[in-house]
């Protein structure tokens, strides 16, 4: 048995949806033990999110909450109940990190600020992920993962020339939750042994913010202002997306590389040709180069093939994948990236795995939880509660 | 308690280009001392050369290109020739006082130098050391090169674009992002796990495995259904309108979503009820989805007839969820992001103080990480880390840049090197040219931007 990274880190998880739990996901399955708190009418309503099991609309066969609980515990409690916050007080006593990812208007009117409860214990560790941040003037505004992506910045520079879009799925929740996550590793860090804990806000706003490539650089070095350019790139050419026969490669030739984009077209005397090797020309007369060198070749060919040989002759091409042929690939598969856990009402199914392989730590899911699972093992055996006392609770709604 | 939050951790960190550097600016911002390694036959290319300011090459171009100060803002910056036996000679010692080294070489690379874990470990044996790859360490594919954002291509263009258009890249080099991520969270990790316990170890961080991490639900849609998720544009499976809807101007945008009936009567309501938004095929969801394509015309009607900040006030006001979507120098003039002290001001040598974005997207409440320094001119900390860290003399450190071991300007130097066609990929539309870019971020920032004038 591999150690954990994070063993005998105590979580008490209050988050809900996307980002708050993908940064709890991240410390279960480094080994904390994170006591999910869940609403006792229907759990995280990420239980309501597709993709569901066969398309049965079940609580426990959500594939965004399977995979985003996994390793989890799961207690109901009703936290708009006097009793519900002292239990939930009970719990973050003992507990070195919160995470919720409320809107910042409700742990202070829940009497759960970070100001309260760090007096009762100042090792606290509590991560606050919120669309903008705790303060400023678009604190109180509704968001989606449309919007912040919108007003983050990445939608004005993503797109067709006239028609912008966002990426694919719910990239600002992910990626907000990875920096919760690092946030959390960073005070856990400086806390030590025996220092105190603090209160960390981000804001899922500033995470996209901070991932728009050069654009916010080139603006102040330059005036440039990026636009979109479908998937090319703004400092070269070839660099992007091309149908292949059956599909897409994402092309590069890479420093140095377009004598071997030569070979590969099965044209080594392009080398000697002064537009084919001219950066400036490429970029000026990109769609004429498109169409005299690229496309007629890769419409011709396989994807994979041009690939192979690509990355044979050191050009760092990448193959589109779709998710029906992730299973099969054989870098994935050596790999060992996808796994397989059981579930007591999902059944067995294949999850995605490590986000990367630890030597002497690595990486490890158990199942997501079904609603409520540990309330005896959380209320009974650590909190000291008979199991008289856990059905009257119940039948006063506060679990 | 240390006042900043990674003090005391000192990364020796070899990764270049755009991944490595952007997650290990993370450790640098939160205070960490990272000492970037570079070699002058080999300096961190292309990103030096990239954004030059003014769009002048200057004196020294390696020192004044725009994206290589952003990506490597609060780093140390030294040279050493690794294909030279005193170079590696030099990194071992330099191992040796360090706690992490960080890497981004194709795999063999640094066994190749005599620096992989196995020997680090008898250097340093608590050393933490993250390998970065595009494929991993081992496997079919492990000397398969990635490069500028292809990594995303594992996942996301297939979920990204319109369902009648090409799939669509990030725009932003997603998946390099995503590895760097990746890279300091490990890091972060053995640090945590090594201060319990006193051991280091060796973490492989390949990037297609970080991207695929975020399109779990889509994994799951194959692997519980056999289902493959179809590109769906800016569209919501159970929300509508959501769409990105044109403004008044040039290229300006909007996104707006609507979840629940109760929304969708505010937009209405805020629209001024237009007699359209009656219509009852638009008052449930299931109707709002049916007919979406009409509904995202109606509503780009009213959209382009207004500034999309003033959309996203407005809608926000009625409680509906929209946001203007800025462009890049509206990001840099917002003022939520300037009410989080989003971008510092970066005294870059050579060019003047610069807007830089913070890579850690978090306030902490008892510390920071320190206040943010300029990204290292090639070599120009050598002194300090040999001379104060490593205690080699004056004539020692001399001899190292006659051998060419070290120095601080690149060996060679290309050929017909220029700064950016900006005027041509402005004609081709794929770029907007400011002329007063250094007065309006003066005065948007309060301070003198750009070269001191």
């Amino acid at each position: 048995m591999s150690d954990r990274a994070l063993d005998g880190l105590k979580v008490v998880d209050v988050t809900h949806y996307i980002a708050g739990p993908y940064c709890t996901k991240l410390l279960a399955n480094f080994g904390a033990e994170v006591i999910k708190v869940e609403r006792p009418d229907g759990g995280d309503p990420a239980r309501t999110m597709g993709p569901f099991l066969k398309d049965e609309t079940h609580p426990e066969k959500s594939g965004f909450f399977l995979y985003l609980n996994t390793s989890k515990k799961s207690i109901t409690l009703n936290l708009e109940t006097e009793t519900g916050v002292k239990i939930f007080k009970d719990l973050v006593k003992n507990a070195d990190v919160l995470v919720e990812n409320f809107h910042p208007r409700v742990m202070p009117s829940l009497g759960l600020s970070y100001e309260t409860l760090e007096k009762m214990n100042p090792r606290l560790v509590m991560t606050s992920i919120s669309n903008f941040g705790q303060t400023g003037p678009y604190r109180d505004y509704k968001a989606t993962t449309l919007t912040t992506l919108a007003v983050g910045g990445q939608i004005a520079i993503t797109g067709e020339e006239n028609r912008p879009y966002k990426m694919g799925g719910w990239q600002a929740e992910y990626m907000a939750g990875l920096q919760g996550f690092q946030a959390t590793l960073i005070a856990l860090l400086w806390r030590g042994k025996d220092g105190p804990g603090q209160h960390i806000d981000l804001s899922v706003m500033d995470v996209i913010s901070g991932n728009l490539e050069g654009a916010t650089t080139e603006y102040p070095y330059v005036g440039m202002i990026r636009r979109r350019k479908a998937n090319r790139f703004v400092y070269g050419h070839p660099v992007g997306m091309y149908p292949c026969k059956d599909g897409y490669v994402a092309v590069t030739p890479g420093l140095g590389g377009m004598p071997m984009l030569a070979l590969l077209l099965e044209k080594p005397e392009l080398e000697q040709d002064p537009q084919f090797m001219d950066r400036y020309w490429r970029q000026e007369h990109w769609q004429e180069f498109d169409q005299r060198y690229m496309h007629p070749y890769f419409k011709e060919h396989e994807k994979r093939d041009i690939y192979q040989r690509a990355q044979e002759l050191r050009m760092p091409f990448a193959l589109l994948s779709t998710t029906d042929e992730l299973q099969d690939d054989p870098q994935l598969k050596h790999r060992e990236y996808f796994v397989d856990i059981d579930h007591p009402v999902a059944g067995k199914l294949t999850y995605p795995g490590a986000p990367f392989k630890m030597s002497e730590t690595p990486w490890q899911a158990e199942r997501a939880p079904l609603l409520g699972e540990h309330n005896e093992e959380v209320y009974c055996q650590r909190l000291g509660y008979g199991k008289g006392d856990l059905a009257k609770l119940r039948e006063r709604n506060i679990i | 308690m240390a006042k900043r939050l990674l003090e005391g951790v000192r990364v020796v960190d070899l990764t270049r280009a755009y991944a490595g550097p952007i997650g290990i600016r993370v450790l640098a911002d939160m205070g960490a001392e990272v000492i970037k390694v570079e070699a002058i036959q080999r300096i961190d290319m292309p990103v030096r050369m990239i954004s030059h300011a003014e769009n002048e090459l200057g004196d020294q171009p390696w020192n004044r290109g725009g994206y290589f100060h952003r990506l490597n803002v609060n780093k140390k910056g030294i040279t050493l020739d690794l294909n030279q036996p005193k170079g590696v000679e030099i990194f071992k010692e330099l191992v040796k006082i360090s706690d992490v080294v960080t890497e981004n070489y194709s795999p063999r690379a640094m066994k190749n130098f005599g620096l992989d874990y196995e020997e680090l470990k008898k250097i340093r044996p608590n050393i933490i050391m993250a390998s970065m790859s595009g494929y991993g360490q081992t496997g079919p594919e492990w000397n398969y090169s990635a490069y500028a954002g292809n990594m995303e291509a594992v996942a996301l263009p297939a979920l990204t674009g319109f369902p009648e258009g090409m799939p669509g890249g990030s725009g932003t080099g997603y998946g390099d992002w995503c590895l760097g991520m990746a890279g300091a969270t490990a890091v972060l990790l053995a640090l945590f796990y090594r201060q319990r316990t006193g051991k280091g170890q060796y973490v492989d961080v390949a990037g297609r495995e970080a991207v695929l991490c975020h399109v779990g639900e889509a994994i799951m849609n194959f692997t519980m259904n056999g289902r493959v998720t179809p590109r769906m544009g800016n569209r919501h499976p159970s929300m509508a309108p959501h769409g990105v809807y044109r403004c008044k101007g040039e290229d300006s945008w909007v996104a707006i979503a609507v979840g629940s009936d109760e929304e969708w009567r505010s937009l209405a309501r805020a629209m001024g009820d237009p007699a359209w938004a009656k219509d009852e095929r638009f008052s449930t969801v299931l109707g709002r989805l049916k007919h979406q394509d009409e509904l995202d015309r109606l509503i780009g009607e009213w959209t382009k007839e207004r500034d999309h900040y003033e959309v996203m006030h407005l809608l926000q006001k009625a409680g509906v969820a929209a946001g203007a979507a800025l462009n890049p120098k509206e990001v840099l003039l917002d003022p939520q992001l300037r009410a989080r002290d989003f971008f510092a001001i970066i005294d870059q040598p050579l060019v003047g103080k610069r807007p830089q974005p913070r890579q850690m997207a978090a306030k902490f409440s008892k510390a920071s990480g320190g206040p943010l320094g300029p990204a290292p001119r090639l070599g120009e900390h050598n002194n300090y880390v040999l001379g104060e860290l490593l205690h080699m003399s004056k004539e020692e450190i001399a001899k190292l840049e006659e051998e060419k071991i070290i120095g601080t300007a690149p060996a060679y130097r290309a050929r017909g090197e220029r700064g950016l066609p900006l005027k041509i990929m402005q004609e081709q539309g794929v770029i907007g040219l400011d002329p007063n870019y250094l007065e309006e971020m003066s005065r948007a920032f309060g301070v003198e931007i750009g070269p001191p004038r």
